[in-house]
This record gives C-alpha cells, structure tokens and sequence, in this order.
C-alpha cells in the first residue's frame, strides 16, 4: 500500500496557544486584568485571595473561579467576600481554557477589574496550559522549601510573579527567602517576588498595589474608555 | 496526567492531516519533547498507548525525540544550550534569554496510507 510522509513541525498546543492569545486580548479590550495564580496544594492561595479580597473591598472589583478535582470548599471560603464560581475538574490535574470560559458565564457580578483563576493545586501540570492569563503568579510557601524554583523549571519560568506565603512562619522553619529569590530568578531573571502572610495581611497591599499599577499601565482601562467616549484616536 | 489531554490534542491533529491529505489511517507519528516543555517521554507513550486503540488510528506508533534546551541571549546574539535550566548567557553573563527550542511538543511528521491507486492490481 503507498505510503506518504508530511512533515509538519507545529506546536502540538498550537491550537490552544492561538484559543488563549485570542481570549487574552478579549480581556485586555474588557480591561480585566486577568490572573493564573498556581501553586503546589495547600501552599495557601485560597488564603491569599481572601486576604487580597479584603483589601480591595469597595474598591477594586475583583471576581475568581477557582479550580479543584472535586468539591466546592474553596469557593464557600472566598463567597462572602467576592464573586466566585467553583471548577471542579473531575480527577484532570489542571484546568484548561474551555473550562474556564463555561465557568465564566456563570461567575456572578460581572465585569470585574481583576479576574483570579485558581488553578488546581499543582506545580507541573498547569505550567504547560495557557489559559489567556496576563500575569502567572506562582505561590511558595514558607513550609514547602526554599528549594521548590530549581525542582519546577517549567512553572517558575512561565510565571511572572511569585508570592512567598505564610511568613509569619518563617521564624520556625529553615526557609530563605533570598535563596528561594535567588533559585527562581536563575530560571526566570524578570520575576518579580513578594513576601505575604494572609492572616495579618502583611505584604498583600504590596502585591495588590502591584497588580492594580500593572493593569493601569498594560490594560490601559481608563484611556480606552476615554477613546470611546471622546470618539478620539490618542 | 496532563500528557493525556496532550495526546488527544495531538490525534485531533493527525485527524485533520489524514482528511486533508486524503489519507485512509496515520501508521507513524513523530514527535519531538523539549527539555522544558513539561512533558515526560514515558508518560506521554503511555497516554499514548492508552488512547491509540479509540483513535481513527489504532496501528499507528509514536517516535519520540528529545529536544535541548537552546536560547539566545538578547544582549549579545549568542546562542547557547540552557543546561541546569540556568538562564544566564554563558558568554557575556546576561539574563535575558529568548528560548529557541526545548519548550514545546512538536508533532514533527506523520507517515499516512495512502488509498491504492485505482489501476492497482490490472494488468
């Protein structure tokens, strides 16, 4: 029987790289700033939203989905604060983009200034999925080790920020915070780190303050309303 | 188990370079790992092996190749392997590395069947 040989050399993830690039500038055009925050379970992200959450109350609209293999306990937590909408992914190790955007036209509330998508607790698995994300944001816990940048290349070298959690432990346990800077920055030179503890708040406004500066500077909401009001080309 | 749902993004290409070529089934497909892709070679073979048997395919085998992990330092063009995934330039120093390859799955090349030629088999 003949036989054909086609060569291709494409991006298995080409389609979904593309599907991501086109909801990001979606987002981009709405003015959400749109955030993937990742991390290894329990490294307390669902903390850190509360904490973020609280900060911003009255004044930055802030929504999230929050992803888990199962169960909705995440989303009770953050429910009284901010408009939520759980993702439960049935046993998959990170969320994808189509799961996402169902879960979006659900979330409650809406626009939002800022978007969290919290991604299943994992730091191998959601590094490989774009899901239209302007920042990844890794959290580190104090507890996990200082050590954990070297040990997921893949995830430190996609994110932009990471966030050290549970400072108020680091008096009881042997985590550097320059070495674990210093680790995450050999893969990815341009991160940009803060050091937060959710239950004091300590370093949350910092992060937020950050956050709201980048969305001002690269989502330009305010002049882009301006350009339709004014019907003027700045 | 993120290989699974990477697999099933490859068959869904092979799928639709099968139809276009008017192929009748895909008996190879090669593909290439990068070092940084996040991706394990024997586990995306046995995601492979597990889906193979549903797809429109079944007696296709997978090659795989590893890819380094190469990048080229913004501040003076040099181009480098990246090994320990250490990004600084092992030329001038710099930190700021564009990578080359070594991040992605690449689907390489497909062998399909062709159907046989009408005239097979007259004399």
């Amino acid at each position: 029987m003949p036989m054909k040989t086609i060569n291709v050399n494409q991006d298995v993830l080409a389609d979904r790289r593309a599907a991501a690039e086109l909801q990001r500038r979606e987002w981009t055009e709405q003015g959400i700033l749109v955030i993937n925050l990742v991390s290894s379970p329990g490294a307390g992200k669902t903390s850190l939203l509360q904490s973020m959450a609280r900060y911003w109350s009255g004044r930055v609209r802030m929504g999230v989905l929050v992803g888990d293999l199962a169960t909705d306990r995440d989303a009770e937590r953050l429910r009284p604060l901010v408009p939520v909408e759980q993702l439960t992914t049935g046993g998959a190790c990170h969320l994808e983009l189509s799961l996402v955007q169902h879960g979006l036209r659900k979330l409650p509330s809406q626009p939002f200034e800022v978007l969290v998508i919290e991604n299943v607790g994992n730091l191998v698995c959601p590094a490989s999925h774009d899901l239209g994300e302007h920042l990844r944001v890794v959290a580190l816990s104090s507890t996990e080790g200082d050590d954990k940048p070297g040990k997921y290349p893949k995830m430190f070298r996609t994110s932009q920020i990471m966030v050290i959690t549970k400072s108020d432990l680091l008096p009881y346990v042997p985590f550097r915070v320059e070495a674990a800077i210093e680790d995450a920055q050999r893969i990815q030179p341009t991160l940009s780190s803060f050091v937060t503890c959710a239950i004091s708040g300590n370093g949350v406004e910092q992060l937020c303050d950050y956050l709201e500066h980048y969305r001002m500077q690269h989502l330009n909401p305010e002049r882009r309303r301006g350009e339709v009001v004014d019907g003027r080309v700045s | 188990m993120h290989e699974e749902s990477l697999v099933r993004g490859l068959f869904q290409q092979v799928d639709r370079l099968v139809e276009k070529n008017c192929g009748v089934t895909a008996r190879e497909i090669n593909v290439e790992i990068g070092t940084l892709s996040g991706v394990e070679p024997e586990l995306l073979f046995s995601a492979f092996k597990r889906l193979v048997g549903q797809s429109a395919f079944p007696a296709a085998s997978l090659n795989v190749t590893v890819s380094l992990l190469t990048a080229c330092c913004e501040d003076c063009g040099s181009e480098s392997e990246v090994r320990d995934f250490r990004f600084v330039c092992p030329q001038c120093e710099g930190r700021r590395l564009h990578v080359i390859s070594g991040d992605s799955v690449r689907l390489l090349s497909v062998v399909l069947e062709l159907p046989e030629p009408e005239n097979s088999g007259v004399i």
